[in-house]
């Protein structure tokens, strides 16, 4: 009998699929484009596929059948909708589906299907809570909870994958979100009244910024959780970028003191790793976030900015709001050069837009931001030399 | 590496990509749900090569458009449970895999001939045109010169119209499947090809797309997720090709530019090469998708291109075709988009010879200029 290792043995083979007559692909033309020689089993699959899906059956072999098609083909889309569509027909348990989903995520961690199929699983799942009123217990398994403890193991192995991270953020605005009207208390055993629900919300929200802070512990130079950091600090609670961007509000005494937190948190990290660009753009957008002037930072950034011999001793005094770059860091940092020029070229800028404010000044900001982008281009970031150089243009015609 | 000796390899380049449009082996079935992309990359670069006329032959390239004509679907109403909505929807999709008609030769001889396009019937919730293949079978047609005599545009502009979700971004399939910024992207190069916007909310897909804007500069895939080159290509192409009449909606404001502009800068690596998010190693793609933003906000001048061609050098293969990085095994889609990089950053003179000569590119539809050109002649209804 002729079989497969992954899939077992051909479909054709099966007596109990005789009934089935399988359908062959579509015969193309004579010049098709990029025919795949399919190998036997994924002929085999594909033919039975095509003909469950035609004659519209909706049955326990055929969850069996898209599974050898997805394990083939795990991007066939046709074989994932058709999977739910049978899962939602048959009501079929969702304990062992997403078991199943683990391992196939685990191995297919690129793969647009396999994430968007665990959305559609967690969003029955929760459907059927609700209306069983919570007795549906083949639905708990599939709590958000469990899920985050799910992709926290898959980010462990692949920590940048986005499908992953992105997923991650899709759990959190679903399930824990003030915005959203589903809620992870579904899935709780025990009933909680508005204020427990809030309050436990509130507990998650510190629990996935100690996450993040274990994936940036691991690599401090892991963008993605950067951004996810982000997304918890400013969009998930309130969203507190679109307060920002449209003016709506000033921040509340709890926004400020998360701003506070960010910068002291990042400036601690950008002190470990002054090169690291991921820190530096999320020290900028907290900054452009909560509308502080980047000149705010300047003695923070001034010992990053200038060659060895300030770096942080054992038996300096620490100023916790400005730590000194670690003894190992490679000074001066681009980074931080970077932000010294833009430091002045806001000032300037400032100036430029308050009335009484003379042209000497602004002139003056600008003439201590340019030999830092020649340096720049010059010696510290000779890939961007055309950038820095354009920046140096721009102040130019400010300046004349 | 001595200068002078380097050569961008077109002839291997293209018989690499001409290898893939004759056949794809059995180990990359996944393939099977993209065919139309697949060939797209193949036909893409073949087109850049301008090698397209002598490696292949009138015979062939006539029975790939065939091929991608027989892919044209129309399907059936876009919601079968409500009655008020008729419209049947078209578009293409990725190849046969789910196609379970007859072939017309095995039809019977009795059925009465029509005039119709031949377009096949299918049941859009089993087999349905998908977006994204739409786009890359109308730029595959437009390389080959087809004269879109056989586009149902009517049923394209209903694909719009049964893709777009309520907060106005587009799933690729009707009704079905994950909705992001890719889809905003080709739904708008559609529409800018067919020069009709009538069939989906720009505004709303506007706001979509600003939603994605992240803190760094640049554009993630949905809101809220990380910036990443493909996201932020599809994101400023799409906010580029809108008509008139949305263009202050679909501006960014001062600040935003600058700040996209010094993102997709910082994604050049030392190497040459361009990385698709922060502190990631490069990666032969992001020299088009940086690049292409880049050249979108008319910028390109910041780009150190040589760089650049240095790093894509690197990547070809020996057998042709480009990797994602030095030494990777070649796939179309990093050769297309190393070469679309390498039409678009022009390198001549200095180390750099007559290889690199390459026909320029039309940032904004991803092909080029020639066949932009033909596709927004041919597509635009009348
Ligand atoms: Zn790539």
């Amino acid at each position: 009998m002729a079989k497969t290792e992954e899939t077992g043995p051909l479909y054709a083979a099966r007596p109990e699929w005789k009934d089935i007559t399988p359908i062959p692909q579509y015969a193309e033309n004579a010049n098709p484009i990029a025919p795949i020689f399919y190998t036997e089993a994924y002929k085999d699959a594909t033919d039975y596929f095509r003909a469950v899906v035609k004659a519209g059956e909706l049955s326990p072999r055929v969850l069996e059948l898209t599974e050898s098609v997805i394990r083939l083909n795990p991007a066939h889309y046709s074989a994932w909708q058709y999977r739910y569509k049978v899962i939602v027909a048959i009501n079929s348990p969702l304990a062992p589906e997403h078991a199943l989903m683990n391992e196939l995520a685990t191995n297919h961690l690129k793969t647009y299907q396999v994430w968007h199929h665990r959305r559609l699983l967690l969003l029955l799942a929760a459907k059927r809570l609700s209306e069983s009123k919570g007795e549906d217990k083949d639905a708990i398994a599939l709590s958000p909870e469990t899920e985050l403890g799910f992709i926290a193991s898959v980010l462990k192995k692949d920590e940048k994958n986005y499908h992953t991270w992105a997923f991650r953020q899709w759990v959190l605005a679903t399930f824990f979100s003030p915005l959203s009207n589903l809620s992870s208390t579904l899935f709780s055993t025990s009933p909680m009244n508005e204020e427990e629900a809030s309050a436990y919300r509130l507990s998650m929200l510190d629990d996935e910024i100690a996450f993040v802070e274990s994936m940036l512990h691991a690599d401090i130079r892991n963008n993605s959780a950067w951004n996810h950091r982000f997304f918890i600090n400013f969009k998930l609670g309130t969203d507190v970028v679109m307060k920002s961007t449209h003016n709506v509000a000033e921040f509340d005494n709890e926004e400020k003191d998360i701003v506070g937190r960010e910068l002291s948190y990042t400036k601690e990290k950008i002190a470990l790793a002054p090169n690291n660009a991921s820190a530096w753009n999320y020290i900028r957008g907290v900054l452009e976030l909560a509308k502080i002037p980047f000149s705010s930072l300047t003695s923070f950034v001034l010992p990053y900015t200038r060659s060895h011999g300030q770096e942080a001793d054992d038996d300096q005094i620490i100023d916790l709001d400005n730590p000194l770059p670690s003894s190992s860091s490679d000074l001066p940092a681009p980074p931080a050069l970077e932000f010294l020029a833009d430091i002045y070229e806001r000032d300037a800028e400032t100036l430029r837009s308050a009335e009484q404010s003379e042209q000497a000044t602004v002139k003056e900001k600008l003439q201590k931001a340019i030999p830092i982008w020649r340096s720049l281009s010059e010696d510290h970031d000779v890939t961007r030399k055309k950038y820095w150089e354009h920046r140096i243009h721009i102040a130019q015609i400010t300046c004349s | 590496m001595s200068l002078g000796s380097l050569k961008l390899n077109k002839g291997a380049h293209a018989n690499f990509c001409k290898r893939f449009l004759f056949g794809i082996p059995g180990t990359f079935a996944e393939a099977d749900s993209s065919r139309a992309a697949i060939g797209f990359y193949c036909l893409g670069a073949l087109d850049l090569t301008e090698l397209l006329e002598s490696k292949t032959k009138v015979t062939e390239r006539d029975g790939w458009r065939e091929w991608i004509w027989e892919q044209q679907v129309r399907g059936n109403t876009v919601s079968p449970s409500s009655d008020t909505n008729q419209e049947y929807v078209g578009g293409f999709r990725p190849g046969p895999f789910m196609r379970m008609d007859e072939p017309p030769n095995l039809k019977h001889s009795d059925e009465p001939e029509t005039d119709e396009p031949v377009v096949s019937t299918s049941d859009i919730s089993t087999d349905p045109p998908h977006l994204i293949m739409t786009y890359t079978a109308i730029l595959s047609l437009a390389i080959l010169r087809d004269d879109f005599a056989r586009l149902d545009r009517v049923g394209v502009r209903n694909l719009l119209r049964a893709t777009q979700q309520d907060d106005g971004s587009f799933t690729a399939t009707p009704g079905q499947g994950e909705a992001d910024v890719r889809m905003v992207y080709t739904a708008f190069a559609i529409c800018n090809m067919l020069d009709d916007w009538s069939a989906i909310d720009v505004e709303k897909a506007i706001i979509f797309i600003k939603s994605c804007y992240t803190y760094e500069g640049g554009f993630g895939q949905y809101a809220a997720n990380e910036a990443t080159g493909g996201p932020t290509y599809c994101c400023l192409a799409s906010l580029r090709v809108v008509p008139k009449e949305y263009a202050s909606q679909a501006s960014l404001t001062e600040e935003q530019r600058q700040k996209t502009i010094r993102w997709l800068v910082q994604n050049q690596r030392s190497g040459g090469g361009f990385c698709g998010r922060t502190e990631k190693v490069a990666d032969a793609c992001y020299s088009f998708w940086c690049g292409a933003a880049l050249k979108i906000l008319d910028e390109g001048a910041l780009i150190e291109e040589r760089a650049n061609a240095h790093f894509l050098y690197r990547c070809q293969a020996s057998v042709g075709g480009f990797g994602k990085e030095p030494d990777d095994r070649p796939d179309p889609y990093h050769t297309y988009l190393s070469l679309a990089s390498l039409a678009l950053l022009r390198v001549r003179g200095d180390g750099f010879d007559e290889s690199w000569a390459l026909p320029r590119l039309d940032p904004l539809l991803n092909a080029t200029e020639e066949t932009a050109k033909w596709a927004r002649e041919h597509l635009r209804s009348n």
